[in-house]
């Protein structure tokens, strides 16, 4: 088979995918904004509850963990995604139903303002809710952006423990139809993603459910902290691939995975929730970082391919891929036949420039859709593929620290997930 | 808390005798030596640091008292030269250097047991009991760290380190835009392994008991040379409105991330170098040999905590210790001596009501007591009168302020 022949028959087959997918798109979805939008409870009346549960992870390990959850729903690792509105009054009020005292801190809002009563106490750096009790924190919070929450009660041991989550600040202005990050032309996007970075420690989860926080006391194991699993959004490899809200990770609702469409502007508010820094390495194009700290800095705004994330700050970038570069058509159109949306113009038509391999001489991959054109599926041998359902391009993100990509020694797994060129017409929610 | 002496390193103008020029010098006599100090949970370290010659001659030991970090050194705008003359009161070579700023430096090599030609110190060393005198020509300003420039990875964990500051002109640390700056205070990072202190102490270092800085494991976690505990003292920024500097220095061998809770910081500089771009943060990552600047202009009094996000918060494992250090405003003084007016002159309300309804019930039967009463009444009458307008004038004025402060 010589690439002319191939070349034709992909190119059919590519076109009648996008087709059959453009038809779903339209009918089944019609109406329906194809646009990711970040889980998570939306207002400005927030209620969460803090308490323990056990995650199970991947290699098997159970892992006591203290997180906050909707004061409906469960506990939840990280806590739920706190989105409210610039310039909008903003009340958090927080039950404790932990064996100990823990508050909440707001890095980037000023002038929060604690009130509580009975069962609360003042902390160090939090007015702080006693087992039982109830506290809340109200500020409105002054510019938009992407900013985190945790706990104000020993931190070293309560963050560690899973007692934290991400605070989205919608600008004033925010028109769900347009969304903008911040008010500023810039920061429109199509798409949006969170990545917030975490590590655990099991050893000190151990102690913790032995022995309360006190049981620390006397180990070193803050101070020679060993972390085994590494995660976004609360889930590690290959959790992350999984959708939100699975209901065998009842305490882990957030999924990773991240999906866009060509030419699209994927906004990807990058959080660093732990207490190293992980490089997120992120494969098939470089991203412009907008702010940092939920401040916004588009007049100095920069290309990266690993964006740096400290413990504590956030990150907001926008990535977005079109095929630019690849030097080929990546959906094996003839040089005669229409522009998608989102197409590297410059590349159309432009043949693959490799001899593709007849399928007896490949090892396959669960996400190769048989074909190598962006929309295209072709029949795999049996037992192969399967992850692909819709021709896309997958580009593996994650740490650049490699280390971190195991579930307590066992690779793959740790701060890894997709990100998927998904050709147009295929929905995204 | 142990304040860093701070010492406007004193510039001798030096006329020849001949030439109308003149040129300015500015030298600083240091003394490096061991001292002790004791940790919140009274764990006994031994520490390396500097003390300021008390007077500026280095032969005699006049009992000065070291510190880590060692006194601030501060070069005044306009001045290029700087010397540093120390005497080593350590029991080992030591020598200084200024990580950002050019001289002349003089490597020392040896060769190892393996026949390796390798470096034990950046420049010239200074042998115990002996002195020697390190000179930079060409000072430039901003933010930086004096610190040992031998066997770093164990002297400077030691606590050979202070800070050397110069600003560009009175009042401002770097050229325009960068804006003139009321208060100012430094905030220094490090950290200790007692295991390594008490293996360099004991002359165990390099040995298998501790082998090298591969092993460090630090378990105090300090800030200007003290780890968190119940009383140690605020970091000032003055008032509230007004525009503080504060230098940020971590001296340690691992990166961390002050946090600011409730208060935002304006990075203006990094290593000494204004930033091309004003950016305004809750956080300053920070990692080793780090020096950073910014500009805090507090809008509410009261603590704000300050707070190692990479977790660096225990003392030895225990609570509440390590990185933490609160940063305090004050209510400006205007406005506090506008609360006092107001205050002064509600009492004289309060006190002037209370005599005029004393004196209204004074007796009048006699023409005598008629006229001492009508006297008293006219007296507080006119005193409740005055009391009250400056009242009224004070408090327009308190609001006043307040909009002023809130716009």
């Amino acid at each position: 088979m010589n690439f002319e022949t191939d070349g034709k028959i992909m190119k059919h087959s590519a076109r009648f995918v996008f087709r059959i997918a453009a038809l779903l798109a339209t009918g089944l979805y019609a109406g329906r904004a194809t646009r990711a939008d970040i889980n998570g409870l939306e207002g400005s009346d927030f209620r969460l509850t803090a308490s323990a549960g056990t995650i199970v992870m991947p290699d098997g390990l159970s892992v006591h963990v203290w997180g906050f959850g909707p004061t409906d729903g469960n506990m939840q690792y990280p806590g739920p995604t706190l989105i409210t509105t610039q310039g909008q009054l903003t009340q958090i009020t927080l039950l404790n139903e932990l064996p100990e005292p823990t508050s909440m801190v707001f890095p980037g809002m000023v002038n929060v303002v604690a009130d509580g009563g009975v069962g609360t106490q003042q902390g160090l750096l939090a007015l702080e809710a006693l087992p039982g009790g109830t506290v809340s924190y109200s500020f409105t919070p002054r510019q938009p952006g992407t900013y985190l929450y945790y706990s104000g009660t020993r931190p070293d041991v309560q963050v560690e423990m899973g007692l934290l989550g991400a605070l989205i600040v919608r600008p004033m202005d925010f028109d769900p139809l347009a969304p903008r990050a911040y008010q500023d032309n810039e920061t429109a996007y199509d798409q949006e993603y969170l990545f917030l970075l975490s590590e655990m420690d099991p050893r000190i989860h151990e102690v913790v459910l032995r022995l309360g926080s006190a049981g620390l006391d006397g180990l070193d194991y803050l101070t020679d902290h060993q972390p085994q699993y590494w995660f976004i959004n609360g889930r590690v490899g290959p959790d992350t691939f999984l959708p939100n809200n699975v209901p065998w990770l009842k305490h882990q609702p957030y999924g990773a995975m991240a999906r866009t469409h060509p030419g699209e502007r994927m906004l990807m508010r990058v959080v660093g929730g732990g207490r190293d820094v992980h490089p997120f390495h992120h494969h098939g194009n470089h991203a412009r970082v907008i702010a940092k700290n939920g401040r916004l800095g588009t007049s100095a705004s920069y290309e990266v391919f690993t964006i740096q994330t400290a413990p504590g700050e956030t990150i907001d970038a926008i990535w977005t891929w079109t095929g630019q570069r690849l030097g080929w058509d990546a959906y094996g159109h003839a040089p005669g036949d229409p522009l998608e949306p989102g197409e590297y113009a410059p590349d159309h038509g432009k043949p693959i420039p490799v001899n593709l391999t007849e399928l007896q001489d490949l090892a396959f991959g669960g996400f190769y859709s048989g074909d190598p054109f962006l929309g295209s599926l072709k029949s795999l041998p049996p037992g192969e593929g399967g992850l692909n359902q819709n021709g896309g391009f997958h580009f593996m993100w994650h740490s650049h620290t490699e280390k971190e990509l195991v579930n307590n020694d066992i690779a793959p797994g740790g701060m890894m997930t997709m990100c998927i060129v998904e050709p147009h017409g295929v929905p995204i929610d | 808390m142990k304040t860093p002496k701070r010492i406007a390193a004193f510039a001798i103008l030096l006329a020849t005798a001949s030439a109308s020029s003149s040129f300015a010098q500015t030298d600083v006599f240091l003394v490096a030596k061991e001292f002790t100090q004791t940790m919140p949970d009274g764990v006994q370290i031994v520490m390396w640091g500097y003390a300021l010659d008390a007077d500026g001659d280095l032969l005699t030991d006049d009992g000065e008292a070291a510190s880590s970090p060692g006194p601030q050194i501060v070069v005044p705008p306009g001045e290029a030269l700087l010397r540093i003359h120390i005497r080593n009161d350590l029991p080992a070579d030591t020598s200084l250097i200024i990580p950002g700023q050019t001289t002349t430096l003089s490597p020392v090599m040896f060769t190892d047991a393996s026949g390796r030609e390798r470096v034990s110190s950046f420049t010239t060393v200074v042998a115990p009991g002996a002195t020697a005198t390190y000179t930079w020509n060409d000072v430039r300003n901003g933010s930086f760290m004096y610190q040992s420039g031998t066997h770093v990875a164990v002297q400077i964990q030691m606590g050979l380190f202070g800070s050397m500051t110069k600003e560009f002109e009175p009042g401002r640390a770097y050229r325009q835009p960068t804006p003139f700056h009321v208060g100012e205070a430094s905030v220094f990072y490090s950290e200790i392994d007692p295991d390594l202190h008490a293996a360099v102490a004991g002359g165990t270092y390099g040995t298998p008991a501790y082998p090298n800085t591969l092993d460090y494991r630090p378990r105090y976690f300090l800030v200007n040379g003290e780890p968190f505990s119940a009383g140690v003292a605020d970091i000032s920024l003055g008032a509230v409105g007004e525009s503080s500097l504060v230098r940020f220095f971590n001296a340690g061998l691992e990166t961390h991330v002050p946090t600011a809770l409730g208060m935002d910081m304006l990075i203006v500089a990094e290593d000494g170098n204004l930033l091309p771009t004003n950016r305004s943060s809750y956080s300053v990552f920070l990692p080793a040999g780090k020096t950073k600047d910014v500009l805090i202009q507090p809008e509410m009094p009261g603590r704000h905590a300050l707070v190692d996000r990479s977790m660096a918060l225990s003392n030895n494992n225990g609570p509440d210790g390590g990185m933490l250090v609160f940063l305090s405003a004050d209510i400006p003084q205007e406005l506090s001596e506008a609360q006092n007016k107001l205050d002064t002159w509600s009492k004289r309300v309060f006190k002037a009501k209370a005599k005029l309804t004393i004196a209204f019930a004074m007796p009048e039967a006699t023409p005598a007591e008629q006229r001492a009463k009508a006297r008293a009444v006219e007296t507080w009458r006119s005193r409740l009168e005055t009391a009250r307008s400056r009242l009224s004038r004070a408090m327009n004025r308190l609001v006043q302020m307040q909009e002023d402060l809130d716009s």
